[in-house]
């Protein structure tokens, strides 16, 4: 069972590096969406600081609505995916280890990259680990509901908007508390309450989330 | 045939028959109490001390938020049974609420911000309430569309039915998230729309108004519903043949 | 070719009772029932358009019927201790090849069954495919791709083979080939089950069904 699992995960990697130009597309959309913001509204540190929160979050919901778009779409159109639901395994699983793969290639570069963005916002210190923390703690929920999303509309021609209308009140919490976190942090109060409760909605999400996928997906290939 | 074929069949015609018999008493008792809770609402319960005779959109107001909420729990409901069982008598309920839950929302959002107007100057304030009113209006919206989208019906069925279920789950966390979001950020300013204690007079014309606003959501509902089995059942002999008999006796 | 995977106590079973599917209001097909036993071969043929995919698709457990039972040994397929798909290799109009992934790894994707080196390199030279495998799949011709998703069912080691017109899109030695390793499965207590379009020319099937009939 491991093993199979391995084999997905090792070869969604390599397809999706393979496909890398959708992955660059949404990576690229992160980091101009974290420009906008300096550009448009002046170098002020006060209030760069004020609404980093709110960009980063936004940002990586933008990038991960823009990546997830593909994560079923592809495998539905060759066949592969249903014969992976025909497959004696369970179906949950598989659709798990393929959101994991997906987190690692969509959302660890926006990880990576976001404590340089911070640093230009004039984020220091500890403040930085607590956006990158955030990130960390927020994609696999947002990673998570879009995929549900993929799943739900994957036999419509053109998801985009409808997806973008199923995740972003779905996701609201895990935005307001990511905010939050990253606001808390930088006016120096104790970020772990809104952490911790990212902690928690990932737990639930990542828990929940493949199950209900798994059963989207069953419906979606009918 | 087999047997739970006939069952499936049978189902159907009697939630029909159902929804028609019961859809005129459903409408008169409830224009009747909303009659008596507007007269009680707007004419016998005194002005607010504080907010004066603006108060009073609260007996509009409250009842079709109460709706919106209810309607959405009941969809959620209905979808669960139709996932369950395949029902298709479920599955049209759930699609029927869709709308009217969507449109009582929205009423709600209307007559929010009509109050809003007087008590905070401006139609919209990021009132923790309202803010969730809104986001169960894109809930609504997200769920008819997803309907649209899907030319199988009993795919659509059942890719809704999942949104609705993940949706229900969902309100109490984006609720309270938006609470204390709000709390965080106006900590003083106690939320308009508790209700501390209210004087009984003021207090049963409210009642009387949710209590008829959800009988007009019933009513509203088996319209709908009936609408809906007409069209999923038009093949079917046990329609053409109860149509056909209005018709001889009309 | 090993036996793993074929109960030799218990003699396989698909029973298909009066299946029915409907979309929207419209009947595809209805009323069709049979009974499959090993080294059994069920052709279902049709015009096309007569539902013959949407029928493959039902019995696979990939669509949901509007009526009707699929036993598995007796067993419902959708029961939990229905070990059906364990037993199942269904090839529809879609490859099933990932064009980003080579012939090989596409292979290596189906991670059931422990086939022999022999029996993979055999099948994969009758297919004349030994060339191609570390090409990735979107530069390999229809008829290649479908050679692929072939070898695929033939090295899978199932009981019950579903295809959906196997002989489609391939030349007449690829055809030759196939249709023999078909005898070859059924002589072995295997299952078939595959649709035509009447053209075709296909092994001799032990019952048929006719959906232009139907």
């Amino acid at each position: 069972m491991m093993k199979v699992l391995r084999i997905i995960f090792l070869k969604d990697l390599k397809v999706s590096l393979r496909r890398w130009s959708d992955l660059l597309t949404s990576f690229i959309l992160f980091v101009l969406v974290c420009l906008i913001f300096p550009l448009t509204l002046g170098n002020d540190p006060s209030l760069l600081l004020k609404i980093i929160g709110p960009v980063m979050l936004v940002a990586a919901l933008l990038a991960t609505l823009l990546a997830m778009q593909n994560i079923f779409r592809p495998d539905v159109l060759n066949g592969s995916l249903e014969q992976l639901t025909l497959n004696s395994y369970p179906l949950t699983l598989i659709i798990c280890t393929k959101i994991f793969s997906f987190w690692v290639i969509t959302s660890l570069p926006l990880i990576l990259i976001s404590g340089f963005i911070a640093s230009s916002y004039y984020v220091t210190g500890n403040s930085i680990l607590i956006v990158i923390l955030t990130l960390l703690l927020s994609t696999p929920s947002l990673v998570h509901i879009s995929a549900l999303a993929a799943a739900l509309t994957v036999a419509i021609r053109y998801p985009g908007a409808l997806m973008a209308l199923i995740i972003i009140p779905l996701s609201l919490p895990i935005m307001i508390f990511g905010a939050k976190a990253i606001e808390f942090s930088i006016s120096g109060i104790d970020a772990s309450a809104p952490l911790y409760f990212l902690l928690g909605m990932m737990f639930f999400t990542c828990s929940l989330g493949p199950v209900v996928t798994a059963a989207a997906i069953k419906i979606s290939i009918d | 045939m087999n047997l739970k074929s006939i069952y499936k069949l049978g189902s159907p015609p009697l939630f029909y028959k159902l929804c028609i018999v019961l859809e005129p008493w459903y409408l008169i008792s409830s224009i009747l109490l909303i009659a008596v809770g507007m007269y009680g609402g707007l004419f016998v319960a005194p002005p607010d001390y504080q907010m004066g005779d603006a108060f009073r959109i609260i007996y509009f107001h409250v009842p079709s938020a109460y709706v919106s909420m209810m309607a959405y729990v009941f969809m959620a409901v209905s979808a669960i049974i139709g996932l369950t069982w395949r029902s298709n008598v479920a599955f049209s309920l759930a699609k029927s609420c869709a709308p009217i839950g969507a449109s009582f929302t929205f009423l709600a959002l209307i007559t929010g911000m009509l109050w809003g107007k007087p008590m905070w100057g401006t139609a919209w304030v990021w009132d923790a309430r309202l803010t969730s009113e809104l986001i169960l209006l894109f809930l609504y919206l997200a769920y008819i569309m997803l309907h649209l989208s899907i030319p199988d019906r009993s795919k659509a069925d059942r890719a809704t039915a999942l949104l609705a279920i993940v949706g229900v789950v969902n309100i109490p966390i984006i609720h309270y998230s938006v609470v204390w979001w709000n709390t965080l950020h106006q900590a003083s300013t106690i939320s308009k729309f508790a209700k501390p204690s209210i004087a009984t007079e003021m207090l049963w014309p409210l009642v009387i108004m949710i209590l008829g606003y959800t009988l007009l959501f019933a009513a509203f509902l088996s319209k709908r519903t009936a609408a809906e089995l007409a069209v999923r059942e038009k093949r079917t002999r046990w329609l053409q043949t109860l149509i056909v008999g209005d018709k001889n006796n009309a | 070719m090993t036996q793993t995977g074929r109960g030799s106590l218990t003699q396989h079973n698909l029973q298909i009772n009066f299946l029915e599917l409907y979309r929207n209001d419209d009947r595809i097909f209805s009323e069709i029932s049979f009974d499959l036993s090993e080294g059994q071969h069920l052709l279902i043929s049709g015009a096309n358009g007569t539902g013959k995919t949407s029928l493959l698709r039902v019995i696979c457990g990939l669509t949901i019927p509007t009526g009707g039972t699929i036993l598995w040994n007796q067993l419902a397929t959708n029961n939990i201790d229905c070990r059906y798909h364990e037993h199942l290799a269904y090839l529809g109009h879609k490859n099933a090849l990932i064009p980003e992934l080579t012939a090989r790894e596409n292979l290596e994707y189906t991670f059931e069954g422990n086939r022999s080196i022999n029996r993979t390199s055999s099948v994969l030279e009758a297919f004349g495919l030994n060339k191609y495998l570390d090409q990735y799949a979107e530069k390999l011709s229809n008829g290649q791709i479908r050679k692929v998703a072939l070898s695929r069912i033939l090295l899978s080691e199932k009981t019950l083979w579903i295809l959906d017109e196997p002989v489609a899109n391939l030349d007449t030695s690829g055809t030759q080939f196939l249709l023999a390793e078909m005898q070859a499965h059924l002589d072995q207590g295997g299952m078939l089950i595959t649709t035509s379009n009447l053209n075709d020319q296909t092994l001799k099937p032990n019952s048929e069904i006719n959906l232009d009939k139907a």
